[in-house]
């Protein structure tokens, strides 16, 4: 106790000196813990990134699974003479009730049928989808497409057939007989937005929603009904896109159809899917590994901040000891003829070292419970690859200053055995 | 009667540097008795500072013994480790630059060798006031050293010597940074310690008129004891 006490008084000595130390001591205090604060704040929101991507991943693939149970049903190509053809590719349409008898088939979840065609004629082009082996058809590339489909909610919320990316109005809902949802790229070429009303060979409906235009992605969306109405397409549909049961009853559900009906084109989706079902995993790997680069980056860049900062907190005391050992080696040579052990008086400087770096880590912390955010981020991601929000934790707070004490007990360490070590004739030496 | 309180025996130190070995001490044997004020004198170099740090543990003897206190302890068989509470409890000593903590007041000083011995502050405070008293100077108590005279000094720093009731007091050159009236108050102040309270207190010095308030001389010449001469006066005696 009063060994403590004098230390105290001791480190008082030289008042600057100490202020010096400790303030240097301080910023070592401080960048270690704005770095470990840094380092959690990166911490939990990688985590948290990654939860998210996940949560994502996880819809993706079940898309994608949903996605595998997908078969593509139209009927046959018509070769007939003259006459528009009733479908967009020139195909014949599929008789309505051709839905209620696929639908009642075994292994089938569900059917979506769709009513589709080409309006305008915007000249010769590569349209359409690719047929197995890359073939293609070469068809009549039209202004817009017209793509009518059941406003079932439930339906829709599980296949997902309407666009999903809704960038003005909303999506159709049920009962939507006269509106309809245009990609962005038509706004331009209907010179008209939500709200507005268009023309379509010859009926007028309300845009309820635009969507964002992907790539060959120019439809007009809208109730079934009011497609084959306004198509002349009473009874009939362009195509079905029939959902097995389970991927594994894909195969059955096709072989039924063609067997059911030979003059259709009956194509499992489950190739391409799979194909897109390796993109999806690898693009996943890619964000994921990233994700946890960039975090490995900037926690062994953390952990040389807090080494180098330990390693100078270390030398400072250090070297501030070795210093005071040397100053007062006349003292305690004296200290030593009255009668100090070599126990006591290493304890007294490593308490003057002790309080050194308490002092040092207690202003160290004030320092970063101030501006950990500013350091950490000024430290760790200069490049602000991760933007984080650092808090000063307890964890951070008892970790700093058990660094700083750390420090203070490691730095005096030898300083304060060489003065324990001190010989008692120095006492008597002339100044 | 005379109780003796230190004695050597053959007691020799020599020091060795690289190219040769100086004998600093040369087979000193003396026989000193309680309440003796002893003046060690020599010229330069002549083993006066070396007999001290021996016989005050500051240092070991190449050979010989030292019989230290009334019950003859050999301190020259203490283990290196152990020799510290000869040093607190046994020995007392003043330097000729008072050697005081600057950042300690004039009591805490005097506590200082206390600590290891008296674990209550407040015995600690009450036995430094009474020995301030004894050595004139209990109104500087909470001064600092840097606010005191050299008189002042040395006397906190005799005050110090006394903390833990020594059997032998060493001294060296105490009045050696002083003007020669402020040194010869404080001879009169250890000689004083020496009639009335029968400290043993043994100092080397260079001035011939400090050695005349001692009760005897030593005289050293080449590490070797040259002459031995008492002036035993009435109250020493006693």
């Amino acid at each position: 106790m009063i060994t403590l006490k004098r230390a105290f008084k001791n480190i008082l000595r030289s008042r600057i000196r100490t202020l010096l130390v400790s303030l240097v001591l301080a910023l070592c205090v401080a960048v270690f813990v704005s770095t470990i604060a840094g380092v959690e704040a990166s911490e939990s929101a990688t985590a948290e990134m990654l939860d998210e991507y996940g949560e994502a991943a996880e819809a993706t693939i079940e898309q994608t699974e949903l996605a595998m149970t997908a078969i593509m049903v139209r009927a046959g190509m018509s070769f007939s003479e003259g006459g528009p053809p009733s479908g967009a590719f020139g195909e014949e349409p599929i008789d309505e009730e051709v839905v209620d008898e696929i639908s009642s088939m075994d292994d089938v979840e569900a059917v979506v049928p769709t009513v589709s065609a080409g309006i305008g004629e915007g000249g010769e082009g590569q349209a359409g989808f690719q047929g197995e082996g890359g073939g293609g058809f070469f068809v009549t590339r039209f202004d817009y497409m017209i793509t009518g489909v059941p406003l079932d909610s439930t339906l829709d919320e599980k296949y997902q057939y309407l666009p999903v990316n809704i960038v003005d109005g909303r999506n159709l809902e049920e009962g939507d007989s006269d509106a309809v949802l245009i990609s962005e790229d038509l706004t331009d070429y209907f010179g008209a937005g939500v709200g507005d009303s268009i023309e379509i060979e010859g009926s007028s409906f309300e845009v309820a929603g635009v969507y964002l235009s992907t790539m060959m992605n120019n439809e007009v969306y809208m109730d079934l009904a009011a497609a084959q109405d306004m198509l002349g397409m009473e009874g009939e549909v362009s195509s079905l896109t029939v959902y097995a049961e389970s991927a594994s009853a894909v195969d059955d559900v096709v072989d039924e159809i063609e067997s059911e009906y030979p003059d259709f084109m009956v194509m499992a989706m489950s190739d391409m899917q799979s194909q897109f079902g390796d993109v999806i995993q690898r693009e996943q790997e890619r964000v994921l590994g990233s994700l946890d680069e960039n975090l490995a980056n900037i926690q062994s860049l953390g952990l040389s901040i807090t080494i180098v900062s330990v390693i100078i907190g270390v030398l400072l005391i250090f070297g501030l000891m070795f210093y005071t050992v040397r100053e007062r080696t006349k003292e305690i040579g004296t200290l030593k003829a009255i009668g100090f052990s070599n126990p006591e008086i290493m304890k007294q400087f490593m308490y003057e070292g002790l309080y050194t770096g308490l002092i040092g880590g207690v202003i160290g912390l004030a320092i970063a419970a101030a501006a950990s955010s500013l350091l950490s981020s000024w430290l760790l991601n200069p490049s602000a690859t991760l933007a984080v929000s650092t808090h000063v934790t307890l964890f951070s707070v008892l970790l700093g200053i058990g660094v700083a004490i750390a420090a203070g007990a490691l730095g005096s360490l030898y300083p304060a055995w060489r003065a324990s070590r001190v010989s008692p004739m120095e006492a008597l030496r002339r100044e | 009667m005379a109780v003796p309180i230190l004695k050597t025996a053959g007691l020799s130190k020599t020091y060795e540097t690289k190219s040769n070995k100086v004998r600093a001490l040369s087979n000193v044997s003396l026989v000193i008795e309680r309440g003796e004020l002893v003046a060690v004198m020599g010229p330069s170099g002549s083993g006066k500072t070396t007999l001290l740090t021996l016989l005050g543990c500051l240092d070991r003897p190449t050979s010989g013994k030292i019989l230290l206190g009334p019950k003859a302890l050999n301190i020259t068989d203490i283990a290196e480790s152990e020799l510290y509470k000869i040093r607190r409890k046994l020995v007392g000593f003043i330097f000729q630059s008072f050697n005081l903590m600057p950042n300690l007041t004039a009591i805490e000083n005097v506590e200082l060798p206390m600590q290891g011995l008296i674990p209550s502050a407040a015995r600690r405070r009450k036995r430094a006031r009474l020995l301030l008293r004894v050595t004139e100077i209990p109104h500087r108590e909470k001064h600092k050293p840097a606010q005191l005279s050299g008189g002042e000094l040395q006397r906190v720093a005799i005050a110090r010597a006394l903390a833990n009731g020594p059997n032998l007091i060493l001294a060296d050159e105490p009045t050696g940074n002083l003007d020669s009236e402020t040194g010869s108050s404080i001879i009169s102040l250890l000689r004083r310690l020496a009639d009335e309270q029968k400290r043993t207190i043994i100092m080397v010095t260079h001035d011939p008129h400090m050695a005349t308030y001692a009760t005897r001389t030593l005289y050293l010449r080449d590490g070797k004891l040259q002459a031995d001469e008492s002036f035993k006066t009435s109250s020493a005696e006693s």
